[in-house]
């Protein structure tokens, strides 16, 4: 029997490269190990201006993979907004995330839309964008709960959600709890990465290391001398994927404090490490894994609630053991094996 | 195990307790409490507000360096954006509020429209049986009745027809306003006019305002009581035998509106012929009836028990042809509301409304050559 052929498709962030395109190479990988001849598609989503938006989608719906090079395509897994736009008769869609600028960010400051009229109009192309490309598919899936939701909110789509492990998955390990709470990831508004630092003010004995970069970098650094709190602060702009393995091993525990993330692998490395979670209560994604008192802890998205929670936390290693191995177990869960046949199935395909 | 959950759980407990502690000592702003449909509206409102009050110690801080001048002034564009993004919001909600608004009244002005049907309805009612009892004091009509055409079917009781065309006919003033579009076509004429089946006498009153002379036969003696009460030339009778009795060539115009469908066809010719006789050259023949094209009409032809057959407008057209009348046209008259058609959208549409809601009534025009 010859090989499924199935296509990825994915939109591509030129120079940059993200998280969902780590997601997408990883997908395309895990195919191809398990005997499918699969490969990418990607091609840049362009927002210079509104109308880009408009035209990187109709770049997509104007690929048809139905056939490439006289052979058929089995089946195509589209992911972000627009390559979900794509032409092809069987199309599983797995929506990493939808263009929320749009949607649910939209009236907060990390949505540049406005009330003019073109971003209106915008806004109205874009759902119906969405709506056509996830209507077409076979079956819709969302990379979490809190995507599954924001899909039924905005777009009266169901979807179910699948979940996938974190990029490291089998190389994490625990390791003895250390003397610094870890926070990772991009150090962007919505990220909210000043509310760790913030929570530091409130915790007298706590230590920080921050890995990530972005756009709040410099404003960051500035608070926390503001704060007082730079000499318990550790910046790490960039980690090699050992050395993020060492410090996820090494952390006394994780803070993720995002607000309406879409899924967001930390808590899941947090607990493949054997660490607990704290994270806020309007988290989205990491409080689909992170419940309160059996995986980590949820306070509200104040810093002196974090500080308090770090502060009781901290010399308690007995108790950040126990709810780490719950961790452990809930992140153990998850795996290509099972995202994999759930994507295959969903395509009418069999693995061979 | 059971231990360290233990520990786990009242870390936790703690830590609840410690951060309950935190949000006392800094009250979170209590959201109102949403009061019915305008909950939703004061959300992005509020959301609004919060960019409306910058926190004053952050603005301050930055103030120091040109760099952070500008980082602080595109925090403050795109708090703009925002601000501006949710006054939208707030915007559409009190748009959608007033369109809810909107409904609500008009579904109440549905419903006096309604009422007000009901009501005029019964004061036809009321009419009727006033003019019913009224009857009984007239004197009984001889028998042997001859003012009725050949074939026509048994009348019903006078008063039970009258109470009839109160209730569905319309009130004198609406039947008095569709027939005014007949004016245009009288004016000018070599003599009189005849009104044939004249009824309560509304298109001779409009004729008399108009200064066109103008008389009126009617079958029912409780109409052409009516009329000459109102100080109307009518005489009761048969409007063929009247229009037979009339000298050739002495009238200027002769209208019968809704009379052709209380006949049999024979009687329709034997009335055109007679009016071809009696009318002078120029003048000017109007008969009006129920358009047959229109289902919606036809439905109020047979809600008349006194209505013996539709007549198509082709087949009226061609009697008129026969009888020696000229420069033929037909009118469609009388349309729907716009609220009992199809919403037109194509093509089908169009053709549907005039087969189901088509005009509820045609006429056709007819003159005597000029000699």
């Amino acid at each position: 029997m010859k090989p499924p052929r199935v296509l990825v498709a994915a939109v591509q962030s030129p120079f940059s490269g993200g998280g969902a395109e780590r997601h997408v190479r990883r997908l395309t990988e895990e195919l191809v190990k398990r005997g499918v001849e699969a490969d990418l598609v990607t091609l840049p989503l362009i927002e210079r201006e509104r109308f880009d938006l408009v035209r990187s989608a109709l770049a997509w719906r104007s690929l048809d993979l139905t056939e490439i090079g006289s052979r058929t395509v089995d089946a195509v897994i589209a992911t972000r907004f627009p390559s979900y736009a794509v032409r092809h008769p069987n199309k599983v869609v797995w929506v990493i995330h939808q263009y929320r600028q749009a949607y649910d960010q939209f009236g907060t400051p990390w949505s540049d839309f406005t009330s003019s009229e073109e971003d209106r109009r915008t806004r109205e192309t874009i759902a119906a964008i969405d709506a056509l490309g996830l209507s077409e598919a076979r079956r819709v899936f969302a990379n979490s709960k809190t995507v599954a939701a924001r899909l039924a909110k905005h777009n009266g789509i169901a979807s179910e959600p699948l979940y996938h492990p974190p990029p490291l998955v089998g190389r994490y390990r625990t390791g003895p709890f250390g003397d610094y709470a870890l926070t990772v990831g991009r150090l962007d508004g919505w990220k909210r990465p000043d509310l760790p630092l913030r929570a530091l003010a409130h915790a007298p004995m706590a230590r920080l290391v921050v890995v990530g970069r972005g756009p709040e970098e410099h404003r960051l650094q500035r608070l926390a001398h503001d704060l007082g709190v730079e000499a318990r602060v550790r910046w790490i702009p960039e980690a090699a994927d050992e050395d993020l393995i060492d410090l996820y091993a090494g952390a006394r525990l994780v803070v993720v404090a995002p607000q309406g993330e879409d899924f967001g692998y930390v808590p899941l490395e947090a607990f493949l490490s054997g660490k607990p979670v704290l994270t806020t209560d309007d988290a989205g994604g990491p409080l689909e894994f992170v419940v309160d008192g059996q995986t980590g802890f949820v306070v509200p998205p104040r810093p002196e609630a974090l500080g308090a929670a770090l502060s009781h936390a901290w010399n308690r290693e007995d108790a950040l053991a126990a709810l780490g191995r719950r961790g452990f177990d809930r992140a153990s869960g998850l795996s290509w094996d099972e995202t994999i046949g759930r994507l295959m199935t969903a395509a009418g395909l069999s693995l061979p | 195990m059971a231990t360290e959950d233990d520990l786990a759980a009242a870390l936790a407990q703690e830590i609840r307790a410690a951060v309950a502690e935190t949000a006392s000592e800094r009250p979170a702003p209590s959201e109102p409490a949403g009061s019915g449909e305008f909950s939703d509206l004061r959300i992005p409102l509020k959301r609004a507000e919060e960019y409306l009050t910058p926190s004053i110690p952050d603005a301050s801080r930055l103030a120091g360096a040109k760099a952070a001048v500008v980082r602080l002034l595109r925090f403050l564009w795109r708090g703009q954006s925002s601000f501006n993004a949710l006054l939208l919001e707030a915007g559409n909600g009190i748009v959608s509020a007033l369109e809810r608004n909107r409904e609500a009244v008009a579904r109440e002005s549905r419903r006096f429209e309604e009422q007000e049907k009901e009501h005029r309805r019964r004061d036809s009612m009321q009419d009727g049986r006033i003019a019913s009892l009224e009857s009984l004091s007239l004197a009984p009509r001889p028998s042997g009745d001859s003012s009725r055409p050949a074939g026509a079917s048994p009348p019903l009781p006078e008063s039970v027809y009258a109470m009839f065309e109160e209730r569905f006919r319309g009130s004198s003033a609406e039947i008095a306003e569709k027939q005014k579009v007949y004016l245009q076509f009288l004016s000018n004429l070599p003599g009189p006019v005849l009104d044939a089946g004249c009824g309560r006498g509304e298109f001779l009153r409009l004729l008399k305002e108009e200064g066109i002379p103008a008389r009126g036969v009617e079958s029912s003696r409780l109409a052409v009581q009516a009329c000459r009460a109102a100080g109307l030339d009518v005489g009761e009778g048969d409007a063929i035998e009247a229009l037979a009795a009339a000298p050739p060539a002495s009238l200027g115009g002769v209208v019968a509106f809704q009379v052709v469908e209380h006949w049999p066809a024979a009687a329709t010719f034997r009335f055109l012929a007679e009016a071809r006789r009696a009318l002078a050259p120029g003048g000017i023949l109007i008969v009006e009836t129920i358009n047959t094209d229109s289902l919606a009409a036809m439905n109020a032809f047979y809600l008349d028990p006194t209505h013996v057959r539709p007549v198509p407008p082709e087949a009226l057209r061609f009697l008129f042809d026969a009888a020696g009348f000229r420069e033929l046209r037909v009118e469609y008259l009388s349309p729907l509301p716009r609220s009992e058609r199809l919403e037109e959208d194509s093509a089908n549409d169009v053709r549907l409304n005039a087969m189901l809601f088509g005009p509820q009534d045609y006429a056709v025009i007819g003159r005597v050559p000029a000699a």
